[in-house]
């Protein structure tokens, strides 16, 4: 039985102060009290409001990207022996109410990382630019012979054993791939629930869209061969 | 044989440039690894400014070119693209060394947040 002491969230953040507290507040009403916010290197109030509102804050110096944050945040949940983290976008596009969905997941299926899938049925309006970036990034995740219908989903629940095993490199978008693609290397048990989000303005003005989807796509392709 | 100006000044500034290359590596402030490229270039220069017409038409005879412009143009063009790639290489390097420290300097200042907590 996981209980909500049992997990912990990581809300990798990079200048999110205008919806960050209440991010962290929502969270904090659904009784999840292990939060750790991930701030890359924000130039607004991030670490402050974040700090301000009581919760541990990993502080990048320098803006490295969102796989930056993803590595501090596994390497930071191995010193501490964390069994369950999970991955949630800080710009409050995810329901708190949907981690209970992945949890269930990972322990009906015996998971090690379980995604929250946008695509898996179409619950919410999605922007077509967030359909054409993830159809991109897709094409280079069935590379590793993977078929998450939502490789860039950053709502995600690792276990202990995904926590452990899990060495990943790249800076950017593309450790949503490359998660995948080690994963599926190691033989972790991966899976994937459908889940609900919600695109305000706020949060449809920040993370991925089409010209960052080639980017990424372009950053893994030289990730892929500049490492082998 | 008449000895022409650059046959002397960039033999010259070649030795000038290896030797500032080795300088750096007897202060530590770069390693082997690192100055082969420029020192590789630098000595290839000098051989061509030394026997400018042996070496150019000995390169266009290898290389199958006409003139032994052109063979220099390509093999100068072959250096360019080779040496972005290194520098390439070497900004990849540094990329990820300042990734990695900007890490785990985040995960000291978390562990001292919990011991004076």
């Amino acid at each position: 039985m996981i209980t909500k002491d049992d997990i912990w969230i990581f809300l990798p953040a990079y200048n999110e102060a205008t919806v960050i507290r209440g991010v962290i507040k929502n969270l904090k009403s659904y009784g999840y009290e292990n939060l750790v916010v991930v701030d890359d290197g924000s130039s607004d109030n991030t670490f402050k409001f974040s700090k301000e509102e009581g919760v541990r804050v990993l502080h990048l110096s320098l803006n490295r990207g969102v796989g930056a944050a993803v590595r501090a945040a596994i390497l930071f949940a191995k010193k501490k022996d964390i069994n369950f983290m999970v991955f949630m976008d800080a710009d409050g596009q995810h329901f708190p109410s949907e981690i209970e969905k992945l949890v269930n997941e990972l322990q009906k299926q015996r998971a090690d990382i379980v995604i929250g899938s946008r695509f898996l049925e179409l619950e919410s309006k999605i922007p077509f630019s967030r359909i054409v970036y993830n159809k991109i990034a897709s094409v280079f995740t069935y590379f590793g012979k993977s078929t998450i219908t939502d490789s860039q989903s950053g709502f995600r629940l690792l276990n202990k054993k995904a926590i452990n095993n899990l060495d990943l490199n790249i800076d950017g978008y593309g450790i949503c791939t490359e998660m995948i693609w080690k994963a599926n290397s190691m033989k972790l048990n991966l899976v994937e629930t459908s889940i609900k989000v919600q695109y305000t303005e706020y949060s449809q003005s920040k993370g991925q869209n089409l010209w960052k989807g080639i980017q990424t796509a372009f950053n893994l392709l030289k990730n892929i061969l500049y490492e082998h | 044989m008449n000895i022409r100006t650059f046959q002397i000044v960039v033999p010259l500034l070649a030795v000038i440039f290896i030797f500032w290359q080795f300088w750096k590596i007897y202060n530590f402030k770069i390693k082997l690894k690192a100055i082969w490229p420029g020192i590789l270039v630098a000595f290839f220069i000098s051989i061509i400014a030394l026997f400018p017409d042996v070496t150019t038409n000995w390169l266009a005879k290898t290389l199958d070119f006409k003139s032994n412009v052109n063979a220099i143009i390509f093999i100068l063009i072959g250096t360019l693209f080779g040496t972005v790639i290194i520098l390439y290489d070497l900004y990849k390097r540094q990329q990820k060394t300042i990734t990695k420290l900007t890490i785990e300097l985040s995960l000291i200042v978390a562990d001292k947040d919990d011991v004076d907590s």
